[in-house]
């Protein structure tokens, strides 16, 4: 899989060891496991912004999206002894990632249901443990207009179990093998599951977009 | 990922109908968001922060030992507060309950004695119901002659039934824990009796079934022998009352107790001092012996 190598800043720059940037990722695996620190910068170097994306995308929010993408480091760093090299390391920390953040769209809901059975709530009014996020998003800046935050709004809305799928296809670009492997599906199962992501996604789009019948 | 993969991957024949190409590309559009600057620093801080094993294992004391502890105590506490309740209730309830429901809560094979204290129902009571065999198994031990009453009507008739608990014939049953209460009389003996060694009978003297002077001095530690119609001292066991006397072997018996040995006195008490008188080497000793 190509992946988007970031833009490095100075401080980056410094930071990374000029050796190991041409290294595959397999090799910087060994590397860290040897404890190169400059390789498991690498690593991060050039997953973070494909794993942002790709979180952010899931949960549409980039603070928790960036913390969820530390922490899948924090987790590949820990585990890298138990990595082993027959499969793709992008297919590897995307499954790690998809992980996590099922896991937190899981805890929201299960924080939403609280809400719901709160015992200070008056009738008709909404209580919620984890009050969406009113401030504007950090990329809400570049979606220049309206119909890019309703498109974010609908993805974030999809069931888990269609969400991911498709934000790896359409958004980041992965193949259906390597979907298949980041979900543990079949390649039939993913594709179908891609296909009902775009479809529930049409249902939800109608109003804003005009499609062919 | 670069633009160029991404429309050679929709060109592929992926898509069903117009509107799911259309619905991919609407997705495709949405720009790319990136790392905060900081993002490698804030990894580094998190691995550092993980690699503390001791604050770990005191997160994972915290979440999973503490609550399975808690857990265990309460369940411990609980099952004996209710050991505890169970065994307290049924004697605080015969207390406020009236005699006659006492007695309608009562099996019908309970018995009622004068004294409004109601005795529970025996084993024997029940032996009807039981096959012959064991019947005849059950007649084999001892019959229990009284029982403790389990439920008393009033503390009065409860104190009575205590009281005539404490008055119970000797020769009623009583289990290994009234045995064990009962103070176990000692008998003490003078020291050099050996009272589980049985007195063997003396050669040439016969056993009549009385107590003569040879068995009384072989006793208490002489043995004898009749040598021509005298008693003669054998030998002297060790740590015997004639060996503290001063008895020794070859003591020719004179007099015990005031009596001549001829070889066939009785002497059918053995309570109470005895004065030993043997001649050795042609001289008279007198010996002291308390056999009490």
């Amino acid at each position: 899989m190509a992946l988007d190598k970031p833009v490095k800043t100075d401080i980056e720059t410094q930071e990374a060891d000029a050796a190991v940037t041409g290294l595959s990722d397999h090799a910087l695996i060994e590397q860290t496991k040897s404890g190169d620190e400059a390789a498991f910068a690498e690593i991060v170097n050039r997953y973070r912004n494909p794993l942002t994306n790709y979180l952010f995308r899931m949960l549409n929010d980039y603070e928790e999206a960036v913390d969820l993408a530390q922490e899948t480091f924090v987790r590949v760093f820990f585990a890298i002894e138990r990595y082993h090299t027959d499969y793709a390391f992008s297919t590897y920390i995307y499954r790690i990632a998809t992980n996590l953040a099922i896991s937190e769209i899981r805890r929201r809901k299960r924080r939403r249901l609280m809400s719901l059975t709160g015992f200070f709530q008056n009738e008709g009014e909404e209580a919620d443990f984890h009050p969406p996020d009113k401030k504007p998003l950090a990329d809400a800046a570049m979606l220049e207009d309206e119909q890019k935050e309703i498109i974010a709004r609908a993805i974030a809305t999809l069931p888990d179990k269609y969400r991911a799928p498709i934000v790896l296809r359409d958004i980041e670009g992965l193949s259906y093998e390597e979907i298949a492997g980041v979900m543990r599906l079949g390649l039939g199962t993913t594709k179908s599951r891609i296909s009902r992501a775009r479809g529930l996604l049409k249902e939800k789009l109608k109003n804003y977009f005009e499609f062919e019948i | 990922m670069n633009s160029n993969n991404l429309q050679n991957l929709r060109k592929d024949a992926e898509f069903s109908d117009s509107s799911e190409r259309k619905i991919s590309e609407i997705v495709g559009t949405l720009e790319r968001v990136s790392a905060p600057n900081d993002f490698n620093f804030r990894v580094k801080a998190k691995i550092a922060e993980e690699k503390g094993t001791s604050k770990n294992a005191y997160r994972h004391w915290l979440r999973y030992v503490l609550p399975v502890g808690a857990a265990a105590f309460v369940l411990v506490f609980g099952l004996y507060a209710f050991n505890f309740f169970q065994t307290a209730v049924p004697y605080e309830q015969a207390e406020n309950v009236e005699p006659a429901k006492v007695e309608e809560i009562r099996t019908p094979a309970a018995e009622k004695t004068p004294d409004n204290t109601f005795v529970a129902e025996s084993n024997t009571a029940r032996t009807a119901d039981l096959p012959a065999d064991s019947v005849i198994q059950s007649n084999t031990q001892p019959k229990i002659t009284a029982e403790k009453p389990i439920f008393t009507a009033d503390k009065s008739a409860r104190k009575k039934s205590e009281i005539q608990a404490k008055n119970t014939p000797e020769d009623t049953f009583k289990g290994s824990r009234d045995l064990a209460r009962e103070p176990v009389s000692v008998q003490i003996l003078p020291t050099g009796i050996e009272p589980d060694k049985s007195i063997p009978p003396t050669e040439g003297v016969g056993n009549s079934g009385k107590t003569n002077i040879v068995e009384l001095l072989n006793f208490v530690g002489a043995e004898i022998v009749t040598e021509a119609g005298k008693m003669k001292v054998k030998s002297v066991r060790q740590n015997t009352l004639a060996e503290r006397a001063g008895v020794k072997a070859g003591d020719v018996v004179e007099s015990f107790d005031e009596q001549k040995s001829d070889g066939n006195s009785n002497s059918a008490n053995i309570g109470g001092a005895r004065k030993l008188v043997v001649s050795r080497e042609g001289k008279l000793h007198t010996f002291d012996l308390k056999l009490n």
